[in-house]
């Protein structure tokens, strides 16, 4: 990928997320492998505020140019005011919102308030000590309050319930190595991060033809054997940033290892199957698209490290997938989700429907993949253009068009979903479009 | 507003069963797309604290009919943090309650509900629409209606119950749909027994066209463990 093409595709998806904020942030609609969230559109102050403070703040450190860190602070503030005073976020939960103490989103968004506070501070701004407080707030009180089991020196991944997701808790041992490295308080890192490093370890598959998979969560000890190749990604970052903080090779092999499998199940097409099973069996469909940002930028943290990967296939897979309103698409094969066939030759409605909790995984990794030096080279005029598109929904061909005011799907000139950017619920949502 | 640290009922960071997720959605958008302010009607704690979420956004008011909250209980405190920064309050009666185009009744009790559906149709002006949340003898299956925790009513009326005071009251029923019919729950049980067979991938799928099939009309929604009636109020009901 050379600069111009990812600049330009950063550009484009700058101009499309200023089209997906409302009065209280970015929202919209949410396609997810787990659950759909169709019907509630309001901001969600979930892990999508990780992509795009992070990736704002990569657009100013590399370009120096102060918009970006404008944009990357009105994020902030969005969470900021979004927070609750238990410190827990609003509609922190992605595709089950609108509900809080969505788990990893609120560590995401403490990571992203942490290194905003981080940028802050070295750019003498005095309000870097709210970012903080807010992230601080949450890590406390949720995370170690609710979350922390002291005995068996875990996080549980909800109250009262004895279950560990690993790729959850690498996002959570981000934040508090980013809240160790800004606070100076080794505890962080001592207490809670590393032992929660090792359960993630531990979580990982050791030899076989799975070697390097991490089980996507136990519950009450037991392990349950689906391992998702973007999950697997997921933890990349905490396992790096742990070995960078600890200097504990065991870490950065995981990371290697987990990375090896991700690339074993690769399609030549640079696209990932979706699920792989114990038994060897997979359920390929949806692929993500805008996701595989965050597998990308696995591969970029791995690279130093002396892991050769060719990222080609992977990033060309992203960069088709991006669309002329500047989103990315969500998936390919959302329709094949139960049959498993071959989806056909067009998109399912959630492939093309853009979530900014997945776009923000193609931004921020676009961004972090900018050469220094673009502020005076800059693409301009990247406005959004319309979208009209064909697509499915249960079988049958519809009609999508995205434009800055709205995402509407029509069949035979009858709207069957529409959602005006902005407003916190969709306008027109037909009955065979609850499906959650 | 609450300071740090501040303590609340643990309720309010539990989210229902995908049933009644389904049920209070179709209330929130349904009511939002009136327009200005909405009006509940709130059989519970566990109703209202979901509403309220789902309706942050509007200036509304929340009556509890059965009297499980007083106007002059605090918010906070009665449904959890979500609530503070929102515009929504407690009416201290049905003439309390804002002009609203449509409001959402969950649930109707067995004992009492006809005398709150007469305050709702003196109330909501003619042509108005209710959004009526009903749980199911199959509810009992329903973790919200095990253990300790708060029930969403104490014995809620029937859909028969419910049509028949609607229909007496010159209602019209515009819609009947149920949140996990008979075929979505035979897609459980299969998922289950896949999972069981040691085949996840296929429990997955199952688990998926459990999903797809999960929200039906009409005749077979009565059978749901939760449904969602829409009705009309007439212009002489």
């Amino acid at each position: 990928m050379d600069t111009a093409t990812i600049a330009g595709a950063v550009a484009r998806l700058d101009c499309w997320l200023d089209t997906m904020r409302g009065a209280d942030g970015y929202g919209g609609p949410v396609a997810h492998w787990w659950q759909n969230c169709l019907l509630f559109t309001g901001a969600g102050f979930d892990w999508r505020y990780e992509g795009i403070i992070l990736g704002y703040l990569s657009l100013f450190q590399k370009t120096g140019d102060r918009r970006w860190l404008t944009k990357a602070q009105r994020a902030g503030d969005d969470l900021l005011q979004g927070q609750l005073p238990t410190g827990n976020y609003r509609n922190s939960s992605f595709e089950l919102n609108p509900y809080p103490g969505g788990t990893p989103h609120e560590a995401a968004c403490d990571l992203a308030l942490l290194r905003l506070a981080t940028v802050l501070r070295e750019a003498g701004e005095p309000d870097w000590r709210t970012y903080l407080a807010a992230a601080e707030g949450n890590l406390r009180q949720y995370y170690v309050g609710r979350l922390w089991d002291a005995a068996g020196c875990i996080f549980w991944d909800q109250p009262g319930t004895s279950s560990f997701v690993p790729n959850k808790a690498a996002t959570l041992v981000e934040a508090l190595l980013a809240l160790a490295e800004i606070t100076g308080d080794e505890a962080w890192l001592q207490v809670y991060a590393l032992p929660t490093l090792d359960t993630v370890v531990r979580h990982q598959v050791q030899g076989g033809p799975l070697d390097g998979a991490i089980c996507q969560y136990s519950l009450h000890g037991q392990r349950v054997e689906r391992y998702f190749p973007y999950y697997a990604a997921r933890c990349v970052p905490g396992l790096v940033a742990g070995y960078d903080a600890a200097g504990d090779e065991s870490y950065l092999d995981a990371a290697r290892r987990a990375l090896a499998f991700i690339l074993r199940w690769r399609y030549e097409d640079g696209s990932l199957p979706q699920v792989v099973y114990a038994g060897g069996q997979l359920n390929r469909y949806p692929q993500w698209i805008a996701a595989v940002g965050d597998i990308l930028r696995a591969m970029a943290l791995l690279e130093p490290h002396g892991v050769d990967i060719d990222p080609g296939p992977t990033g060309e897979w992203l960069l088709r997938g991006q669309e002329v309103t500047g989103s990315f698409r969500t998936a390919w094969g959302f329709g094949a989700q139960i049959s498993q066939r071959d989806p056909g030759p067009l998109p399912e409605f959630r492939d093309l429907l853009p979530v900014v909790g997945w776009s923000d995984k193609a931004f921020r990794y676009l961004a972090e993949a900018l050469s220094g030096g673009q502020a005076g080279d800059w693409p301009t005029g990247q406005g959004v253009q319309p979208l009209d598109a064909e697509c499915t929904w249960q079988g049958k061909v519809l009609a999508y068009r995205e434009d800055t005011a709205a995402i509407e799907l029509r069949r035979n000139g009858q709207v069957l979903y529409r959602w005006r950017k902005g407003a916190p619920w969709a306008e027109v949502c037909a009955p065979e479009m609850w499906w959650k | 507003m609450l300071g740090w640290g501040c303590t609340v009922p643990e309720a309010w960071l539990e989210r229902p069963s995908l049933e009644y997720q389904h049920a209070l959605d179709l209330l929130a958008a349904g009511l939002q797309r009136g327009g200005g302010p909405v009006a509940v009607f709130a059989s519970s704690r566990f109703y209202a604290r979901d509403l309220v979420k789902r309706l942050a956004a509007c200036s509304g008011a929340l009556l509890a009919p059965g009297g499980w909250a007083s106007p002059a209980d605090d918010l906070v405190s009665l449904l959890g943090p979500e609530v503070v920064g929102t515009a929504f309050r407690l009416a201290f009666g049905i003439d309390d309650l804002p002009h609203a185009p449509a409001a959402a009744w969950a649930e109707p009790e067995a004992e009492g509900g006809d005398q709150v559906l007469a305050q709702v149709g003196a109330w909501l002006p003619a042509g108005g629409r209710l959004y009526v949340v009903s749980s199911g003898r199959l509810a009992r299956y329903l973790p919200e209606w095990h253990g300790s925790g708060e029930r969403p009513a104490v014995r809620p009326a029937s859909l028969r119950l419910l049509r028949q005071w609607l229909r007496r009251s010159g209602w019209g029923i515009e819609a009947l749909y149920g949140f996990h019919a008979p075929t979505s729950v035979v897609w459980g049980h299969a998922s289950r027994l896949m999972e069981r067979l040691h085949r996840p991938d296929l429990a997955d799928r199952c688990q998926f066209q459990m999903r797809a099939g999960y929200i039906r009309r009409g005749q077979w929604a009565f059978l749901a463990p939760v449904r969602v009636m829409t009705a009309k109020r007439s212009a002489t009901g």
